[in-house]
């Protein structure tokens, strides 16, 4: 029975139009490096070039063709409650009937101009898909060379940093350290929060999914500007640990008030009554939540309370960090939140 | 969602959501796996989730939003009180 496997994780390879996914993608299956897994390939374009790319080098790699399926002309975040839940589907169904082999990772390719946030409410909001499969992390092509001029013309590529959990720069073996440092300016203007690796296109590349760590939001770092995108990126620390009931209250509320202006929300929370617990991790992402996991123990051993990282578009940092503290007066423990504006 | 004895979880957290309620006017109370939420008029919702109830409760209340000045003053006001 379906239901008794164990989730199949969804990881999500975005970037935009030229950045090189379908490359990369291409040489991490030639590599060996994404064993189990299979792939779902968005191509916006009525040919799907990608797919017959991929499934090409699937075949020579030893993975089953059937293993590569496509969106085929259509963009992911147009067609997350059909095509994609059919995709995944399909290869849950594949699987069953010994037309795929055993898979335990799902990649999606989102074409290059898809906002890749859909894809995890997608699957956290549907009813079958949800004990199937679970969103995984995002990784982000960003083409060193194109970014900022890219990030100026086309929203979809701001929302595919600002969904990142992890960004490669590609290209940047051909662009100059002031261009690359000039692309990673840019990056943290938008997303202060996300770890930046350069592609280097001469070594075999590792599975980029790997060793994601919620680290805390560094602190101090030199504001950046990103006043081009009306974004602001902040982090809210709270001293003491928190109560869960509360914390859910506050965030549900504000999700539900200003959920369209919180483009991400990540939460380390160190919970009340929990002392021996690891603390954990809450990820929101406009109106949806992520169901929240512990962290690894060691991960964050000196927090002492929370820290939230937030990208939001519209919204006062300092009245949230007042709301926050509001919000936990309630259950009974009084401090100030303080408040690390990273971009404005 | 069924009517079966909610989680001590559940029930505390209905009770926290329920005090920042009350503020809109509405009752929220745990249900099930759920929440219901009862207006000044009696008419009731049930919820499976707070995303539903803060839904149900605007419709049923009056809408509350957790940056308002004046929400965070009469939240300053609830602080003290008898906690759940």
């Amino acid at each position: 029975m379906t239901g008794l496997r164990a989730p199949v994780r969804v990881d999500v390879l975005t970037g935009f139009l030229g950045a090189g996914k379908t490359s990369l993608l291409r040489r991490l299956i030639a590599a060996g490096a994404l064993p189990n897994t299979v792939f779902l390939v968005n191509e916006a374009a009525d040919f799907p070039l990608d797919e017959r790319l991929i499934g090409a080098i699937a075949g020579e790699a030893g993975v089953a063709a059937g293993a590569v399926d496509a969106l085929a002309g259509r963009c992911v975040c147009c067609a997350v409650d059909s095509e994609l839940r059919e995709g995944l589907m399909a290869l849950v169904s594949a699987r069953g009937a010994g037309t795929l082999p055993a898979f335990d990772r799902v990649v999606v390719e989102t074409s290059g101009m898809a906002d890749p946030t859909p894809i995890g409410a997608t699957i956290e909001a549907d009813p079958v898909l949800k004990p199937r499969f679970r969103f995984g992390s995002v990784v982000a092509l960003a083409d060193g060379l194109n970014l900022a001029d890219t990030l100026d013309t086309e929203a979809e590529a701001l929302d595919q940093l600002i969904a990142a959990d992890r960004i490669l720069l590609t290209k940047a073996d051909l662009a100059g350290p002031d261009v690359i440092d000039r692309a990673c300016a840019t990056i943290a203007a938008v997303n202060p929060f996300v770890p930046i690796l350069a592609v280097d296109p001469k070594q075999p590349p590792a599975d980029p999914w790997q060793g994601m760590a919620h680290h805390h939001a560094a602190a101090g770092k030199p504001h950046a500007h990103s006043h081009r995108h009306s974004l602001t990126a902040f982090v809210v620390r709270w001293p003491d640990p928190v109560d869960w009931a509360t914390f859910s209250t506050w965030l549900s509320l504000l999700l539900h008030r200003h959920g369209d202006k919180i483009l991400r929300l990540k939460g380390l929370i160190r919970v009340a009554g929990e002392a021996a617990a690891e603390p954990v991790v809450v990820q929101a992402v406009r109106h949806l939540v992520y169901p929240p996991e512990h962290l690894r123990a060691g991960v964050a051993d000196d927090l002492s309370g929370a820290e939230l990282a937030v990208i939001a578009r519209g919204i006062d940092a300092d009245r949230l960090a007042r709301s926050f503290a509001a919000f936990m007066g309630l259950s009974g423990t009084e401090a100030a939140a303080q408040l690390e504006v990273l971009s404005a | 969602m069924s009517g079966d004895r909610p989680t001590r979880a559940r029930v505390r957290l209905a009770a926290r959501a329920g005090q920042v309620a009350a503020l809109a006017g509405v009752r929220l109370s745990a249900w099930g796996e759920g929440f219901q939420v009862a207006g000044r008029t009696g008419r009731r919702e049930l919820a499976l989730d707070l995303a539903e109830a803060w839904r149900a409760a605007d419709r049923l209340g009056t809408a509350i939003d957790p940056l308002d000045e004046a929400l965070l003053t009469r939240l300053a006001g609830e602080t003290g009180k008898a906690r759940p």
